[in-house]
């Protein structure tokens, strides 16, 4: 990843250690729930303060997927798009790094990060999922 | 069960391409022919609610305009691909609670004028950042095995 790419989200609410990718998240002290992005308020509970950062699961399951083929400027199609369940109990889309034919519901994928789209020729990193080796 | 509102007469415009013609005419079009399918002229009509997505502000009241309907209240609803039905929804509650007893409820949308392509999200979003479209949202719950959050479906008669 060279310094002139952009990230997104900016913040870049992700930990990389021993090859995995640990997206963060925030988990209420009130009533347990996990939530990503981190939450400032509980979308489970409401509670406005006590939301502490965590580190989530690099490995969650495949709920659904398709595959973009029309998509707005700055993406390369064709890409292959799903929502995963993190152990945490948190679903999260994202791109993914295969082609939709490969895929099957159900089964484990990884977080990753890579180019999602480009801005002004520029690539913009994000987290997506690739297939497990 | 008391019925809630009943739709006195429907009017729709051609499907297609048509750079000719302004989305406000596109509307006035499907009103016009829907108050002549239910036999009703404009002094019957107490209130108009319009859905739209992607017709701008004061889409209805730019109908509304050139036919001199106006002076009665005029209600622009968005609700993404839903905003006619949710149009029709308030315009059934309304008329349920006696705030209105007719009420002309439109959904008008002239998509080729964004130029083809998917349809235009908000960038603060942050699936719209990581490439959703809309088609990849309605492939995905159609493929998706089981719904674990899903809607909760109530009753539209009280």
């Amino acid at each position: 990843m060279t310094d002139s790419a952009e990230y997104f989200p900016a913040s870049r609410p992700w930990t990389e250690r021993g090859g995995a990718v640990h997206l963060h998240g925030s988990k209420c002290s009130r009533c347990g729930t996990v939530a990503f992005p981190p939450h400032g308020l509980c979308p489970a509970c409401g509670a406005e303060n006590g939301q502490e950062r965590v580190e989530l699961s690099p490995v969650g399951t495949l709920y659904t997927f398709s595959e973009v083929h029309i998509a707005p400027k700055g993406f390369a199609t064709p890409y292959a798009v799903g929502y995963v369940d993190l152990p945490e109990g948190v679903r999260l889309f994202g791109q993914i790094e295969a082609r939709a034919a490969d895929l099957k519901l159900g089964q484990q994928v990884a977080v990753t990060l890579g180019p999602v789209r480009a801005d002004a020729g520029r690539p913009v990193i994000s987290y997506k999922f690739k297939e497990l080796a | 069960m008391s019925a809630m509102a009943t739709i006195a007469g429907v009017g729709m415009t051609k499907f297609g391409k048509q750079p000719d013609r302004t989305v406000e005419d596109i509307g006035r079009e499907a009103l016009l022919a829907a108050m002549k399918d239910a036999g009703i002229g404009r002094e019957t009509i107490d209130e108009v609610l319009c859905g739209s997505s992607y017709g701008g502000p004061l889409i209805g009241q730019r109908i509304l305009r050139d036919l001199g309907m106006t002076g009665i209240p005029i209600t622009n609803v968005e609700n993404a691909c839903s905003s006619g039905a949710a149009a029709l929804r308030e315009a059934c509650w309304a008329v349920k609670a006696g705030r209105a007893d007719v009420i002309a409820v439109m959904g008008v949308e002239k998509l080729t004028k964004l130029g083809g392509g998917t349809l235009p999200l908000e960038p603060t979003d942050v699936e719209v950042n990581l490439g959703n479209v809309m088609p990849a949202v309605y492939a995905m719950r159609g493929r998706g095995a089981t719904c674990t959050r899903p809607a909760r479906p109530r009753a539209i008669s009280p």
